[in-house]
């Protein structure tokens, strides 16, 4: 007999019953409802978020990162490497001094993928620029303004190489297998090389405020200020995800400079975040990278192992990117670009809509 | 992160995906995902663990996915396998459920029932396909706890081998060589007696 139909006659399975199946359902419409609870109550105390902050005195210790928009790398003069620890600890005191009032958290961010042409002859790289506004109040609504920026060959070999086969404006994949970000052409497996129109919308974002860790921040003001306290914060997930949970706390959640600081802190005492040195960003940025293992898992269209690297500018304490890399050559898959991020009180998304 | 927040056209069949995106800013949507699975879900966790097990927990399942929807990757694989992996960590915790069901069938085809009547021959082949009933309950309480998550996803689950790695968070590779070894063992233990019951090919 085969040996799958043995198994599944060994095994047969049980009738589900109405009662059951009603009763599950409405265990999950609790589920549904109590976050609704959850969301209202949340209000009053979100409104105490960017008022408070730390105002220690930090001095910018380092000045070994500047902005470069030629793309050229280091012409600073760095005496030493530094260490990890050295680079996340300047990178604690100086974000602690970033000032952090304002009703909305408005970061500008370019996400990208590096992939290879249908033809596998030169590497393209996609991007969109997103811009968010997230509102301290919680019962206002998060601004979006996304734009597709469009795909180009990443090299001048790979741009001779793209004339070459006739300077193609669109790339068709094999259904299923198109890679790079989701866009509305992705289901038909093409990648597009025109940007597109911005796309403002405003939703209830639920994303960063309940993501990390998988656990809901329900209490946006009371998210702890010290290392031991994000620790505590993070405390049911194993080591790995600990660095991707401190990095997303960082970089993305409307959270106060000093808990921003912790979050550095944090990073500095976990073991396996190396220093890689002064890297240029996609956008030509320097700052000092570090690298770890994520415990995300790798992006589907690259089967080996990744590594995910940190760039940050040590003098602001501001991330600048987050990219994933292969393993094996270093080479690019992915990146988050930070372009700006800042407590404000002024939404320009809102203003012109 | 922000690249969740895409919302798709409601209209129409909604793939499971854009639902668990919908889910975000409207919770109930998640409930469709129940609607659509739960069905297999249960069964799945009822064949490995047994009714009580299953009607306990099969909500469970869909209510850890809703709490952890916002870390699904719709680019990382589709909903079917993402509900199938958060069931095996819940039988991973009931471990000695299922060893204690094998066990049971196990003994119970081994000494099947004596009082039916009929031809001998009919006799031989029931008690045949007793003992090879209970060759592959032991020969599946056996199994480590890998391996069987590996078999029964795809057997039970008809998972594909890309859907059981997405699944169990393993290797593509891994998937492949760990089915070939357990089905190996499995298909000496039913045909390793009888050879002439065996033969065909999964």
């Amino acid at each position: 007999m085969d040996d799958y139909r043995a198994v599944r006659e060994l095994l047969p399975a049980p009738p589900l019953s109405p009662e059951v199946r009603r009763a599950g359902r409405e265990r999950l419409a609790g589920a549904f409802a109590h976050e609704g609870v959850r969301r209202r109550r949340r209000a009053a105390r979100w409104s105490a978020l960017g008022l408070g902050l730390a105002g220690a005195a930090a001095v910018a210790l380092l000045a070994t990162s500047s902005v470069s928009p030629g793309g050229s790398p280091a012409k600073h003069n760095v005496v030493a490497p530094m260490s990890a620890n050295q680079i996340l600890l300047a990178a604690a005191t100086s974000v602690a001094a970033t000032p952090d009032a304002g009703a909305w958290w408005g970061s500008k961010q370019i996400d990208g993928r590096e992939f290879y042409d249908p033809g596998h002859h030169y590497l393209l790289r996609q991007s969109k620029s997103m811009e968010s506004w997230i509102p301290a109040d919680p019962e206002a609504l998060t601004w979006y303004r996304e734009t597709y920026l469009g795909a180009v060959p990443v090299s001048s070999e790979g741009e001779a190489a793209w004339r070459a086969a006739g300077a193609p404006s669109t790339w068709t994949y094999e259904q299923g297998k198109t890679p790079g970000l989701i866009t509305d052409d992705r289901a038909e497996g093409i990648v597009r090389a025109a940007p597109g129109k911005p796309w403002t919308f405003s939703s209830e974002d639920w994303d960063f405020r309940i993501v990390l860790a998988g656990k809901p921040l329900t209490r946006m003001n009371e998210v702890p200020t010290t290392p031991e306290g994000l620790r505590a914060l993070f405390s049911d997930v194993d080591g790995r995800a600990l660095v991707d949970n401190a990095v997303s706390l960082l970089v993305y959640a409307p959270v106060t400079s000093e808990t921003r600081a912790a979050a550095y802190r944090l990073l500095a005492s976990l073991p396996g975040v190396s220093a890689v040195g002064q890297v240029t960003d996609t956008l030509g940025r320097t700052g000092q990278a570090l690298e770890y293992q994520s415990a995300q898992r790798p992006v589907t269209e690259y089967a080996g192992g990744t590594r995910t690297r940190l760039v940050i500018d040590p003098a602001t304490g501001k991330p600048l990117s987050i990219e994933t890399r292969a393993t094996d050559d270093g080479h690019l898959l992915e990146f988050t670009a930070i372009q700006e991020s800042v407590w404000t009180d002024d939404n320009p998304l809102k203003e012109q809509k | 992160m922000t690249a969740r927040l895409r919302l798709v056209d409601p209209s129409g069949a909604i793939s499971d995906a854009d639902l668990v995106e919908a889910s975000y800013r409207r919770p109930e949507r998640f409930g469709e995902l129940y609607d659509r699975y739960i069905g297999e879900i249960h069964a799945y966790l009822g064949r490995r663990l047994g009714q009580e097990a299953a009607d306990d927990l099969a909500a469970e399942v869909f209510l850890t996915a809703f709490r952890k929807r916002t870390t699904f990757d719709r680019e990382r694989g589709e909903v079917r396998p993402w509900l199938y992996g958060i069931a095996a960590n819940l039988i991973a915790v009931h471990r000695r459920t299922e060893t204690r069901k094998l066990a049971a069938l196990r003994r119970s085809a081994a000494a099947p029932a004596g009082t039916d009547h009929g031809h001998e021959e009919r006799v031989v082949s029931r008690v045949d396909a007793a003992n090879e009933q209970a060759r592959l309950a032991a020969e599946l309480q056996a199994l480590s706890d890998g391996d069987r998550d590996v078999l029964l996803l795809s057997a039970l689950g008809e998972l594909s081998h890309g859907e059981v790695a997405e699944a169990l968070g393993i290797p593509y590779g891994t998937v492949g060589s760990r089915l070939s070894r357990v089905r190996r063992k499995l298909r000496a233990a039913l045909g390793g007696v009888n050879p002439l019951l065996g033969g065909s090919d999964g």
